[in-house]
């Protein structure tokens, strides 16, 4: 046997034994939290089975998800929702179906990773402790929530309401839900549904806008001096064609010119296309940003924003059927805008936080404020939304073609948004003032 | 061969050796009862199978250390300890994923270490071994061969690799018999080549190419390994029984362009395979981004590095994690169990113990004396060496996956026996310097070597013992 080979052979094989060994320690130490934290390591899950999860709590303490000890086994824990309707909203955690809506944003706080002191930390680390869970307090209030999920009954939609001085959501509704205490029977037909009961409608679901924006393009327009309310709005009521799309008036207006105000209430598309190309892409880039109409918001939940906005068709963008589309929850913003003197709120689902050592603390994840209009134009265009701006806009592509419905309100406290995915302004109108008159007596 | 008077050094420190074995053993076992009562609250009952486990492999281990030291004095007394450790250790972890299971690994330690030992002790000078080389190979081609034609798998998930059942639920994997064969019949074909060839290597490095004698073999040894690959699906052995040739033939010879041919060979038929074979595309790309294909091809990596990650520094605790959800965790996955349970330092423990394990091999194919022992025992360390390798770095994503066991430590009989055999084998060879003037005397030819063997001095102050 040849001494040099003999020699390599060692030398080969004791960096081979190295080299792995310190690849180990990559995954484990340095990869470690990443990979645990994955949606698929059913550990996770499978552990919250015997050590209760953190709960969620309503402003006011009422348990929107909480885990109970089960009947079945001696030991073990099972996640119950006390309050169905907010499934898209509150999500699921579950070792087969992973995580989803503010249990999976969540989940460090409410698995229990958060808050720990290093000492802590060092503990479970070497004695392997299950971990002491945290809880949320969302701003939701389940009285206007009941009542939202009420008024839009078995329509499918979205509703969204928001306390105007601090921001706060207090409804987030989005038809049709599921009940995420019976996933494992349900599962498969929740996912194959086409009418996506798991989707978050209020938050994660773009819709055109339609004439939901005219308030918004009008209220810009007004402060760059490019229309005046008593003028007359060029081609007024006349039927508008985009491609392969013909929008008219939401509602047929009884005259023939119209004044910019009248072409705002009677939701006449014509005029806002050429607005928009009046006003031009980089300002409407400006508006768009004003708005915060295209990054996500910073929510503590999952929430989109429209990506891939173009400006080659401006007047498509006028009418709010082009490639921008919004959320309720953006319309939302923008409706309070217009009650708090043109400055949109800084947004907040997650109230507080309970740390394992029992102490509540404000929770930081809140969006931006931002101002959008001068307070002169948003008192102006405030009467608008007493009763509620309805507006359309034509969805889906050419063979399936229906009609969204937007409403948008403001009392003196909230502001409420209401959109329904295939229904006449008549439809959501009506539901949106029954709405109102059910919040108004609360 | 005349009896000796036991030598106690090996048994003292064999058992000096086994001691804290021993005593994790009984611990793990321990922990291992208790546990249910742990993971469930209220009433458990205690399970003491686990202690049987453990009192079972202490029996095997001290009959192991106390027949080798009565029957083969100044064999080697590293060896069989840590083949124990490593064996016990898999004990335990099958065990913990599958109690059933863990009998029968049980049952196939008894087996293989009565096999091994009775090879140490009772194959004076490997004679044998070495002039019926070609029954091995043959016999283990045909087995290998008859996998085709009768094979089963006994998981009934992959490739049919197994011959079975005799009857009573025994599945042999031949395979396993066939790197024992082919470890054989290389070192000895090489042992009576290598003086011819060095005779002719006086020149020195002359000749860009090697001579089709020398590389025939190497060409030869590689159409067999890729027909086994090709036919079986079982690229991890064809890449082991490769490495080893080539490993040995470099042993052997010396000469680096060895390595070179056989790495261009290796990269040739990887590319074959790759073109060929949906399976090799399939692991190749789970090896190279498995992040995007999580709950498909990369399935299982990545929840074996899940599994890695969950165990942390000091792991979850033996009993305590939940190893089960890696597919194959007894066996191709034993290491993630043991990642998960034992931490990062239960599998640092491993591969140090493994690496020790080729370290003494290779010190005893340094210190044997013919050609044969020292390229016998090379080849056998080797062969463990790159299966440790080859299964440790599939799981830890240095290399792609492929479906070779942990030696020793994962679930497999015809593996444990194969491996007990080795070590049996090494045993054997250990204790040849010491056994005098059998066999042929090769240290001439080594002596006329390239100046860099070792200093002559050294040789000749163990032959003079």
């Amino acid at each position: 046997m040849n001494a040099g080979a003999w020699r390599v052979l060692n030398l080969a094989l004791a960096l081979a034994f190295a080299t792995v060994a310190a690849m180990s320690g990559y995954w484990v130490i340095v990869r470690g939290a990443e990979l645990t934290g994955r949606p698929d390591n059913a550990r996770r899950a499978l552990l919250e089975t015997r050590f209760p999860r953190g709960e969620i709590f309503d402003r006011n303490g009422a348990a929107l998800a909480e885990s109970v000890p089960t009947l079945e086994a001696a030991d073990g824990y099972v996640r119950r929702y006390p309050y169905a309707p907010l499934g898209p909203v509150l999500g699921y955690v579950s070792p087969l179906y992973g995580r989803a809506g503010v249990e999976s944003a969540q989940d460090a706080v409410l698995h229990g990773d958060r808050a720990e002191t290093p000492a802590m930390a060092l503990r479970r680390a070497v004695l392997g402790d299950p971990p002491t869970p945290g809880a949320i307090r969302l701003t939701l209030d389940l009285d206007v929530q009941r009542q939202a999920d009420e008024a839009l009954g078995v329509r499918a939609g979205a509703v969204v309401i928001l306390d105007l001085e601090r921001g706060e959501l207090l409804a987030l509704a989005s038809h049709p839900t599921f009940d995420a205490n019976s996933l494992d029977s349900t599962w498969s037909t929740l996912t194959t549904d086409p009418q996506a009961p798991l989707l978050n409608r209020a938050t994660a679901a773009g819709y055109q806008p339609g004439g939901a924006l005219f308030p918004a393009l009008y209220a810009f327009a007004l402060q760059l001096d490019l229309i005046a309310p008593d003028a007359t709005a060029p081609r007024g009521a006349s039927a508008l064609t985009l491609d392969t799309l013909t929008v008219t008036c939401r509602t047929a207006p009884t005259l023939g010119a119209l004044t910019w105000d009248a072409a705002l209430r009677f939701g006449c598309p014509s005029p806002f296309a050429d607005l928009a190309e009046e006003i031009g892409p980089a300002r409407l880039d400006q508006l768009y940003n004003d708005l915060q109409l295209l990054t996500p918001l910073n929510l503590g939940v999952p929430s989109v924003a429209s990506a891939g906005v173009t400006y080659d068709s401006l007047s498509a963008l006028g009418a709010g059927q082009g490639s921008l589309t919004i959320t309720p929850l953006q319309l939302a913003r923008i409706t309070a805008g217009f009650g708090r003197a043109g400055r949109l709120p800084a947004t907040r689902l997650i109230d507080a936080i309970r740390n394992p050592d029992g102490g509540w603390v404000p929770a930081s994840d809140s969006g931006v404020e931002s101002t959008a209009f001068t307070p002169a134009v948003a008192e102006a265009l405030r009467p608008l939304f007493v009763d509620g701006y309805v507006a359309t806009a034509q969805v889906g592509g050419r063979d399936k073609r229906r009609t969204a419905a937007w409403f948008a309100a403001l009392t003196d406290e909230l502001a409420v948004v209401v959109v329904l995915d295939d229904a006449s302004a008549g439809d959501v109108a009506t539901v949106g003032r029954t709405l109102l008159d059910a919040l108004s007596l609360r | 061969m005349t009896v000796r008077t036991p030598d106690p050094t090996p048994v003292r420190t064999g058992l000096g050796l086994l001691a804290p074995a021993a005593l994790f053993m009984v611990l793990g076992a321990i922990a291992l009862s208790v546990v249910p009562a742990v993971r469930v609250s209220g009433s458990a009952p205690m399970n003491w199978a686990p202690l049987g486990l453990a009192v079972l492999w202490l029996a095997v281990a001290l009959a192991g250390v106390g027949v080798l030291g009565r029957r083969l004095p100044g064999h080697d007394p590293v060896l069989f300890p840590l083949a124990m450790t490593l064996a016990g250790f898999g004990l335990l972890s099958i065990w913990r994923v599958l109690p059933e299971w863990g009998w029968r690994q049980a049952a196939w330690l008894v087996v293989a270490v009565v096999i091994g030992v009775l090879t140490a002790a009772w194959a004076p000078g490997l004679r044998w071994a070495r002039r019926l080389r070609y029954t091995w190979l043959v016999s283990g081609l045909v087995l290998t061969a008859l996998t085709f034609v009768i094979g089963v798998d006994p998981s009934g998930t992959g490739a049919r690799l197994w011959l079975g059942s005799l009857g009573i639920g025994v599945f042999l994997q031949p395979a396993e018999f066939l790197k024992l064969a082919l470890a054989l019949y290389v070192a000895a074909y090489l042992a009576e080549r290598r003086e011819v060839a060095l005779l002719n290597d006086t020149e020195g490095k002359t000749a860009p190419w090697p001579r089709l004698q020398d590389a025939l073999p190497v060409l030869v040894m590689w159409l067999i390994a890729m027909a086994i690959v090709i036919a079986q699906r079982d690229l991890g052995t064809g890449m082991l029984l490769f490495g080893v040739f080539v490993a040995l033939v470099y042993l052997a010879t010396g000469r680096a362009r060895n390595l070179v041919l056989g790495g261009i060979l290796a990269v040739f038929g990887g590319l074959v395979a790759y073109s060929a074979f949906g399976v090799v595309r399939a692991r190749l790309s789970a090896w190279l981004d498995p992040w995007s294909d999580p709950s498909g091809g990369a399935f299982q990596i990545i929840q074996a590095l899940i599994a890695l990650a969950a165990g942390d520094v000091f792991g979850r605790g033996l009993g305590l994690g939940n190893p089960a959800l890696v597919p194959l965790a007894h066996s191709d996955f034993i290491l993630t169990s043991i990642g998960e349970e034992f931490g990062l330092l239960g599998v640092v423990a491993v591969l140090v113990l493994h690496a020790l394990l080729a370290a003494r091999g290779l010190r005893i194919a340094w210190q044997a004396e013919r050609a044969f022992d020292q390229l016998l025992a090379a080849g056998l360390s080797a062969l463990t060496a790159f299966q440790t390798l080859l299964i440790v770095g599939g799981t830890v994503r240095a290399l792609p996956l492929t479906g070779v066991t942990l030696p020793f430590v994962s679930y497999g009989g015809s593996s444990l026996l194969v491996q007990f055999i080795a070590i049996g084998l090494l045993l054997a060879i250990s204790s040849h310097p010491r056994d005098g003037a059998t066999g042929r005397r090769a240290t001439d030819a080594r002596r006329r070597l390239a100046p860099s063997s070792e200093p002559a001095g050294e040789r000749s102050s163990e032959a003079a013992r």
